[in-house]
């Protein structure tokens, strides 16, 4: 059963998928020329200097907002059809226990994510640390791990959103998702969020407690 | 609810306030300073006496000599020393500090550089170093790979002047953008300061006259022009002490706190001005930048601000996730306050009856509001019983 849910998702989401991978990892690889041109035309003690006078999280900072938009757009791709076609309804009537069926809906979401996410952050961070030394290629590392976890999170929210079945849910669910995401992007100096991006991916997994509280209320055929 | 409201807060009604710029005047013998008030510049001394632009610049004959001479009004000395471009430039004093600057996040590697000048210029710096537990290490900027024979070089030769490792902090101001180089000043386990050099790529590792007893727990490389000292360092006690040029400690007559208190220094060749503020105030040192000896001192109140006094009547506490004493993000709360207690009980009345006229039956709501207020009030209005 497992195994015909991820089918069934990745059906529906591979060609999103491939396309936000195919995003991510093109600006990924544009990043890399940029520090390869400065390389080569300038020198690589220039990216050096960069990084140690950098406190908004130079060249990574070209994508922070990417995996915000990644996240909302997979989780619109994935739920908005279950909820305007009504599938929903058809999948939580299957003899299957319902949480799990959502936390499989959206484990593929997250794994999907992940591993757009992973695959473009470790090609910039593979091809950086043939350049400078490793204290610096953590640093920009945690520069960007909590605009990914924001990702995530915004997959996670959106989600919920979407499964919602209340206006007047929604709205305030956004707005409470506006302002949880808000914390992602408070600071962009490297390693600002090292006493707390552990706490935050905590929460974000519990956010999914949300998600089922929207699916409870949906079966409950609450409605404006 | 807690971070948002009051950050809606801050925003309507908060009006930033500042310390005004002060200086020690050598005229007058007091502190003046100037303000911009109501599109009006004011120019005060510590009387609250008025001065007009052109007497607050004779005031501070030093600070605005090059306006003076413009006028011919530039006096030629003070006090026994001469007053030109060269001495004013070479007696000039600054540097700060405030607990933002400490509390940060750091990179792991710092820049070294040579301290020996290539033709007449400093060069940028080539290399990086990182603390290691038992020793130092350098890389190369341009290739990425360690040099370890420099590494080993430089390890031996703290280990020749008997360094406690590991490093514990460093200070240096790596960039050819300045007159010399005076490398770094280093603390070690002990609490003892040391001063790193690199000159034709050797070492040259010096021990300071620093003690372990004054405690040094900060440090701040200077290379000022004049060379009379090369650093600052912060101790025991909060006391602050000048790391001369022969290696010698001098300590100042003044306390500054690093994790709670801004500090910053603007010194000519004559006097130096301190002002270290904390939550209440700020107090002003006037310093011989000869003797180091304080010759004046002055605390003055902060007002407390209508939008500070408000807030505690309104919010029970804050919450933030950025804080103005570091740079890390991490939840915290802030600013409790027992008189929220009335709006709060007020608040929960109010809950309480429209609940009621609602015929809802979550009386827990307004129990929680007595604690929370605004944070739990507005949340609880939306919701409602089976929704």
């Amino acid at each position: 059963m497992n195994k015909a849910i991820f089918f069934k998702e990745w059906i529906k989401t591979k060609r999103t998928f491939w396309i936000l991978f195919a995003t991510m990892v093109c600006f990924s690889i544009y990043i890399i020329f940029q520090i390869f041109h400065t390389c080569e035309f300038v020198s690589p003690t220039r990216v050096w200097n960069n990084f140690i006078i950098d406190d908004k999280g130079v060249y990574i900072n070209q994508m922070q907002f990417l995996p915000l938009l990644a996240g909302i757009i997979l989780a619109f791709v994935q739920f908005v059809p279950e909820i305007t076609l009504k599938r929903i309804k058809l999948t939580l009537h299957v003899p299957y226990p319902q949480q799990k069926m959502l936390l499989m809906m959206t484990l593929i979401g997250v794994l999907e994510l992940t591993t757009i996410f992973v695959v473009s952050l470790g090609l910039y961070s593979a091809y950086l640390s043939t350049i400078v030394c490793h204290e610096i290629v953590f640093s920009s590392f945690m520069s960007a791990l909590p605009w990914f976890v924001a990702g995530i999170a915004s997959y996670i929210l959106v989600s919920t959103i979407c499964i919602e079945p209340t206006w007047r849910g929604r709205v305030i669910e956004g707005l409470m998702s506006a302002i949880f995401l808000r914390i992602f992007f408070v600071s962009v100096l490297p390693k600002a969020y090292s006493f707390s991006i552990v706490g935050l991916i905590i929460v974000v997994l519990l956010c999914f407690l949300l998600m089922l509280r929207s699916m409870f209320r949906f079966k409950q055929g609450l409605q404006d | 609810m807690a971070w948002m409201l009051p950050w809606l807060y801050d925003f309507a009604f908060y009006k930033p306030s500042s310390i005004p710029n002060y200086s020690f005047s050598p005229i007058s013998r007091n502190f003046v300073h100037w303000e911009y008030t109501d599109g009006k510049s004011l120019y005060l001394d510590s009387d609250n006496k008025s001065y007009n632009q052109d007497q607050y610049d004779s005031l501070l004959p030093i600070q605005y000599y090059f306006i003076l001479e413009s006028k011919n009004k530039a006096l030629p000395s003070l006090e026994g020393y001469p007053i030109n471009r060269m001495s004013v430039g070479m007696g000039m004093a600054n540097g700060s500090g405030n607990p933002a600057s400490i509390h940060r996040p750091s990179l792991g590697v710092k820049e070294i550089m040579e301290s020996t000048k290539y033709r007449l210029a400093l060069q940028d710096p080539t290399q990086v170093f990182r603390c290691k537990k038992n020793s130092i290490e350098f890389i190369n900027k341009s290739d990425n790979k360690i040099d370890t024979l420099k590494s080993r070089l430089f390890t031996d030769a703290f280990n020749a002047v008997g360094f406690n490792w590991p490093i514990v902090r460093s200070s240096g101001n790596p960039t050819s953008r300045k007159a010399y180089d005076f490398g770094y000043l280093v603390l070690d386990s002990n609490h003892e300061v040391y001063n790193m050099l690199q000159i034709h790529g050797k070492p040259y590792i010096k021990k300071t006259q620093v003690t372990p007893e004054m405690g040094i727990t900060l440090l701040s490389m200077r290379e000022p022009m004049n060379q009379a000292y090369f650093g600052y360092a912060l101790g025991k006690n909060d006391s602050f002490y000048l790391i001369m040029k022969d290696y010698s400690v001098k300590k100042l007559d003044f306390k500054v706190d690093l994790n709670k208190n801004n500090f910053w220094l603007m010194g000519n060749m004559l006097y130096w001005t301190v002002t270290v503020t904390d939550d209440t105030g700020y107090d002003l040192y006037a310093i011989n930048a000869h003797t180091y000896e304080t010759i004046a001192h002055e605390r003055h109140e902060t007002p407390v601000l209508s939008y500070t006094k408000s807030l505690k009547w309104v919010f029970p506490c804050t919450f933030h996730f950025q804080r103005n004493e570091d740079k890390w993000v991490y939840p915290s709360f802030a600013d409790w306050s027992y008189y929220a207690l009335i709006l709060n009980i007020i608040l929960a009345g109010l809950l309480f009856y429209i609940k009621r006229r609602r015929k809802e039956n979550e009386l827990w709501l307004p129990l929680v509001t007595v604690f929370c207020g605004l944070f739990s009030f507005i949340p609880a209005l939306f919701i409602r019983e089976n929704s």
